[in-house]
């Protein structure tokens, strides 16, 4: 259709409203309330137009397209209109500044005293020089106010973590009520009380922290004013430069600009964009938002390079710490292993894979993660040279999602957006765990598995599905029928903890038609039954014609995994590689990756390269210092298997250097060829000329043995509880998040034990009390976090050691859970 | 050890702080300072004496929470005490019968020129009482001010006064509409007292400014609080802090208040999500 704005013809789709097709084409009309990602909400009315043939103004946020449609976005009248309607938003509004003739002078010689704790004008304020209602007053040549100044008065709210609330600068515009809602499903905050008593808050009043939310900063991002500031970085000048990187934490592989003001961090936010490439569509969370700055300037960088001399590390420069480590690991190559973070770059990942392979001798790296989900896919699948894909943007248009074995609001919280966006378009959402979590808020079947019961209700699921008709023709249907005969559905179910009935649901939901994906993590991997649940949900797949969306935990999991799949043999995780030291067979070890080593389990030779000071800093013969994400450029292989670029933003610190340049340095000293490079621009070029990321999908995989119930014996005996090691992803490299910023401190910790207060009640602990915890190959203490979700007979700690979790003396055997009993520290 | 009499806030930002220091109270006079500590590990910060009560052994000030140090001083109240509360120090102004004085006050100067109003009131001169504030809400110690002035006059951003002025467009039509003016004296932000001063040179009336270097010790000792005056180096704190403002060498100053804006901005920030809730 065609419509004219300004005498000027366009032609639409009618999707998009009058004000975005205006500021597409450049025509400016101010806008408060309006916002890309949020629905129409039509409260500011600075945004009214015209249009020729109707009486009365109308805002052209709200209005869209009609074919013929003339629309004015200026005259005198709308000008008019518009400064009464910004005098009146900015009549309760510190406003002085803003009108004030001195603004320019002033605010330059006041620096000094921008700090004060109360904003009475843009010269004290966190978003000064950034602020949409100071561009608006601008634009709209506002120089003075029929009104006396007001200060509501308000307390300005800084009882939360990351961010400070100071509502007296808040224009109600309701973005960061609708962005909670509609983006983040969140819903913690809305408009309370009405008229001239509104204001933005929580139910009840209370803090953010206790109404639910993760802090993952979207209102702070889409707040026009200064109302919602940055605790760690509102005092601070605009940036003096923005670089495009990579988020490091997850695999999403968020877009972030990161802030630079003087070679130092202040900020980063996600990339504003909402088109591809930027998968995140102006998203982040916690992590990628408020804890770069503090992660990158943590006082635990390691700095300069140091090696040991008479028992002690001593600093050295870079050449005699790298002849140091090339003589300690040239005798032993062949002997030797490397262990990686993939939170590593491709590049970096690459070369040290070549210099394991040329130097060390070895079959290339082992991830320090141990296996990731998609190891897991392929082991099931019996080897597959690539995983199925799926794009976050399927994700978003699924009529039907199962998420299984992960909290996908925490662990991909842009993930879970997602998701949610493709629950507001109607899709269905199933989730399937052994906890209550935040996400069964959103799903229309949420059924909670006995601990362990996800595989046997994955094929009761299959059998409900048989019952219904099934798919022919597929390679391994046959043998796969066959391997659900031995067990009823009822037997399945009973096993997994779940009612019949509802497993049919389960069924039922899958069976409806249209596009399905199912979203599976982390959460399953390191269980004695993850093959089993891999495998079922491989058949599930297939029955219902679903897409695997395997999340892909670490932000380079998958370049990680596309590096080694090219092993000899298979993947052995870093428990493999201590129990060869401890056999002898390996002699020295490389560790560019989180391993909590403070004893050298029969080594002879440990290096450890990172970024952070850590335990096995302890042990090691030599550190070597990293340079960070934000230090070094490169490409991030993210869950869809798209390799994104990031920029650096900073100078790396100390002496530190791209873990790529110290491989490449070592492998030219220990005479290997092929790992001299110059730059990260040459191993990219490099990896393609290899065609590392030109994987394919795998064709003609039919359906594999159904792997019916079995699962571990349930006997409580003497240790009552089932504790679940979780995945909790808040850490860079060997640096954990709470370890760096007071903020996520209050937030999560893996020190925590999260129980419910059933179980808590029993044992006598309270919230914050320190529990002794008990299995039958060790002990281990935890900080109690009661926690509604949990049902009773189970608790959860976090899995990763960083030093802080001891989850790994407790199951020596099985990495998922353990039997435990639990008492209180007195 | 001095113990806290009163804390609390006037208006956005503003605090007043009245300690029991019979001491300081005894020998206060108009234009002299006191050097504050808020805690033992804090930093010693100058604060001008706003009021003094000799019976009751009491001196006010009134402070900005600017930083890290006047943000824990406004989160003390009446009972606590604070380490070190000394003074007075610096040179008390000058106090004579000049005829008409106009002083003119701004942020915590408010308060600050007060004793010097009231001083200059007793000794004879005609006062005008220029205050400035953002906005009427910023507005504090009126009536007191009042009281000593035989003007009352403020500058502002705000519909209340129907103007839209600030301090050197008031002192400018004050001087067109044929006031006499024959000293000044301007204490305030840095930029205010400039600006003031600006106003003032061409009708040559001599302008008196309370300077605000950062200092560390305040007796003379240590050499931070050095400003260029008259092309001389003065130690502001004790030949100071008031000198002519039309000598002293703006540029320098401005520079060094700025001079180590990171490390307090990162302080500060530091000390907000550290010690306020909910990390603490
Ligand atoms: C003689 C004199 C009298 C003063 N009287 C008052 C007063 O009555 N009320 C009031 O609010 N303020 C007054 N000040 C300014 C006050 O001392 C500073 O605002 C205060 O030191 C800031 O400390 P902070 O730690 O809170 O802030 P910081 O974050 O340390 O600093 C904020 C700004 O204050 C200035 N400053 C910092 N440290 C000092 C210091 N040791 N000495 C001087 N300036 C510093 C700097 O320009 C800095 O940019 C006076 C200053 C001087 C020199
Ligand atoms: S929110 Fe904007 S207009 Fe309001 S004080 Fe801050 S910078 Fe100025
Ligand atoms: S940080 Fe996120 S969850 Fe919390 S209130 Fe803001 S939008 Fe909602
Ligand atoms: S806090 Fe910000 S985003 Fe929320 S309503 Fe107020 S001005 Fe709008
Ligand atoms: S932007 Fe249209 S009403 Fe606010
Ligand atoms: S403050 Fe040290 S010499 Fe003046």
């Amino acid at each position: 259709m065609n419509i004219t704005i300004d005498g000027r013809r366009f032609e639409v789709q009618g999707t998009k409203t009058v004000l975005e097709i205006a500021k597409e084409n450049g025509i400016y009309i101010p806008a408060l309330c309006s916002h890309p990602r949020l629905a129409p909400y039509a409260a500011c009315r600075l945004c009214v137009v015209e249009i020729k043939g109707r009486s009365g103004l109308h805002p052209s946020c709200n209005t869209y397209p009609e074919d013929g449609m003339a629309v004015v976005t200026d005259s005198e009248p709308l000008r008019l209109q518009r400064l009464k309607t910004l005098e009146l938003i900015l009549s309760e509004h510190p406003n002085a500044c803003l009108i004030c003739a001195e603004k320019e002078k002033c605010e330059d010689h006041k620096a000094s005293i921008r700090k004060v704790g109360e904003v009475t004008g843009c010269v004290f304020c966190p978003s000064n020089r950034r602020c949409e209602l100071q561009e608006v007053v601008g634009k709209l040549k506002l120089d003075s106010l029929p009104y006396d100044s007001v200060y509501r008065g308000l307390e300005v709210r800084r009882g939360d973590p990351f961010f400070i609330q100071d509502y007296n600068l808040c224009i109600l515009c309701g973005r960061c009520v609708r962005v909670c809602r509609e983006v983040r499903g969140a819903a913690v905050i809305s408009i309370v009380r009405r008229g001239s008593e509104a204001v933005v808050g929580t139910a009840l009043d209370r803090k953010l922290m206790d109404a639910g939310c993760q802090f993952c900063g979207a209102c702070v991002d889409v707040c026009p004013t200064g109302a919602l500031a940055e605790r760690a970085s509102r005092h601070e000048p605009p940036p003096d430069a923005v670089a495009k990187t990579v988020c490091p934490h997850c695999g999403v592989g968020c877009r972030l600009d990161v802030e630079t003001l003087q070679g130092r961090i202040v900020a980063s936010r996600p990339d504003a964009s909402l088109e591809a490439p930027a998968v995140n569509r102006g998203q982040a969370c916690v992590r990628g938002r408020f804890t770069l700055r503090d992660t990158v300037a943590s006082p635990r960088r390691l700095r300069r390079p140091m090696i040991r001399k008479d028992g002690k590390l001593v600093e050295t420069g870079w050449d005699a710490a790298l002849a140091f480590v090339a003589a300690g690991l040239k005798p032993r190559a062949g002997k030797a292993a490397l262990v990686a973070s993939s939170q590593l770059s491709l590049e970096d990942l690459f070369v040290l894979d070549l210099f394991s392979r040329s130097a060390l001798k070895a079959d290339g790296i082992v991830a320090s993660l141990g296996p990731s989900i998609l190891d897991e896919l392929s082991a099931a699948a019996g080897g597959l040279k690539a995983p199925p894909r799926a794009s976050l943007a399927d994700v978003a248009k699924a009529r039907t999602i199962l998420v299984l074995g992960e909290n996908v609001a925490v662990s991909h919280p842009v993930a879970w957006v997602e998701i949610l966006d493709a629950v507001r378009r109607g899709g269905r959402l199933l989730v399937v765990g052994p906890k209550d979590d935040p996400m069964s808020r959103h799903a229309s079947l949420s059924l909670k598995v006995r601990p362990g019961g996800e595989p046997a209700l994955l094929a009761a699921v299959s059998k409900a599905l048989l019952e219904k008709g099934a798919p022919s023709g597929l390679k391994g249907f046959d043998a796969f029928k066959r391997s659900l005969d031995g067990s009823s559905l009822a037997a399945c179910c009973e096993s997994a903890g779940v009612k019949e009935e509802d497993c049919r649901r389960l069924a039922g939901a899958l069976a409806e038609g249209g596009p399905a994906a199912l979203v599976f993590g982390q959460g399953l991997c390191g269980a004695p039954w993850t093959k089993a649940c891999v495998s079922n949900l491989w058949n599930l797949a297939l029955q219902t014609g679903a897409a695997l969306f395997p999340l892909a935990e670490e932000s380079d999991s998958f370049g990680a995994w596309l590096l080694m799949r090219r092993r000899a043999a298979g993947a052995p995780d870093l428990a493999a590689v201590l129990r060869a030291a401890a056999a002898g067979t390996l002699k020295a070890l490389y560790l560019a990756g989180p391993a909590s080593l403070p004893a050298k389990h029969g080594l002879e030779f440990l290096v450890v390269q990172d970024s952070f000071m850590n335990d096995s800093c302890q042990a090691a013969d030599a550190v070597l210092p990293a340079a960070t994400f934000a230090e070094t450029e490169g490409n991030w292989v993210n869950l869809e298997g798209r390799a994104q670029k990031s920029m650096k933003a900073i100078e790396p610190l100390g002496e530190a250097k791209p873990d790529w340049w110290i491989a490449s340095r070592l492998a030219g000293l220990m005479g290997a060829d092929g790992c001299a490079f110059e730059g990260a621009d040459r191993i990219k070029e490099r990896i393609d000329e290899e065609g590392l990321l030109a994987v394919r999908e795998e064709g003609g995989q039919g359906f594999l043995a159904a792997c019916p119930p079995g699962g571990p014996a349930d006997k409580a005996g003497e240790y009552p509880l089932v504790l679940l090691g979780e995945y909790s992803p808040d850490y860079y490299r060997t640096l954990a998040l709470c370890q760096t910023s007071p903020d996520f401190k209050v937030l999560r910790d893996p020190g925590w034990i999260k129980i419910g207060p059933e179980d808590a009640a029993g044992a006598g602990l309270q919230e914050g009390a320190t529990a002794h915890v008990e299995s039958s190959s060790g002990t281990m203490e935890a900080v109690v976090r009661i926690t509604a979700g949990m049902p009773k007979g189970v608790a959860a700690v976090s899995r990763l050691d960083h030093g802080l979790s001891g989850f790994s003396r407790l199951s020596a055997a099985a990495a998922g859970s353990a039997r435990v009993k639990i008492t209180r520290v007195n | 050890m001095a113990k806290i009499l009163r804390r609390e806030r006037l208006v956005p930002n503003l605090h007043v702080l009245e300690v029991s220091a019979p001491e300081v109270a005894r020998k206060s006079l108009p234009g002299q300072f006191v050097m504050v500590m808020p805690d033992e590990r804090g930093e010693r910060i100058p604060l001008t004496i706003a009021d003094w009560d000799r019976e009751k052994g009491s001196v006010t000030a009134v402070f900005m929470t600017v930083g890290t140090t006047t943000h824990k001083l406004a989160r003390l109240s009446a009972g606590d005490e604070i380490p070190v509360f000394v003074g007075p120090l610096g040179k008390p102004s000058d106090i004579q019968n000049y005829g008409t004085v106009l002083l003119a006050g701004g942020c915590f100067g408010i308060a600050a020129i007060y004793p010097i109003a009231r001083a200059l009131k007793e000794a004879g001169n005609k006062v005008i009482t220029l205050i400035d504030v953002k906005a009427g809400y910023l507005l504090y110690w009126e009536e007191k001010l009042r009281k000593v002035s035989d003007r009352f006059l403020v500058s502002a951003r705000d519909h209340r006064f129907a103007t839209k002025d600030y301090v050197p467009a008031k002192i400018k039509s004050l001087l067109a509409e044929g006031a006499k003016v024959d000293r000044a004296v301007a204490i305030g932000c840095t930029y205010l007292m400039y600006s003031a001063c600006e106003a003032t040179r061409p009708a040559g009336i001599k302008t008196m400014v309370s300077l605000n270097p950062i200092m560390v010790d305040g007796t003379g000792m240590c050499g931070a609080c050095r400003c260029a005056v008259e092309g001389k180096t003065r130690f502001a704190c004790v030949d100071g802090p008031d000198f002519d403002g039309h000598a002293v060498d703006w540029a320098e100053l401005f520079a060094r208040r700025k001079s180590y804006l990171d490390d307090e901005i990162r302080s500060l920030c530091y000390w907000e999500r550290t010690q306020l809730a909910p990390c603490a």
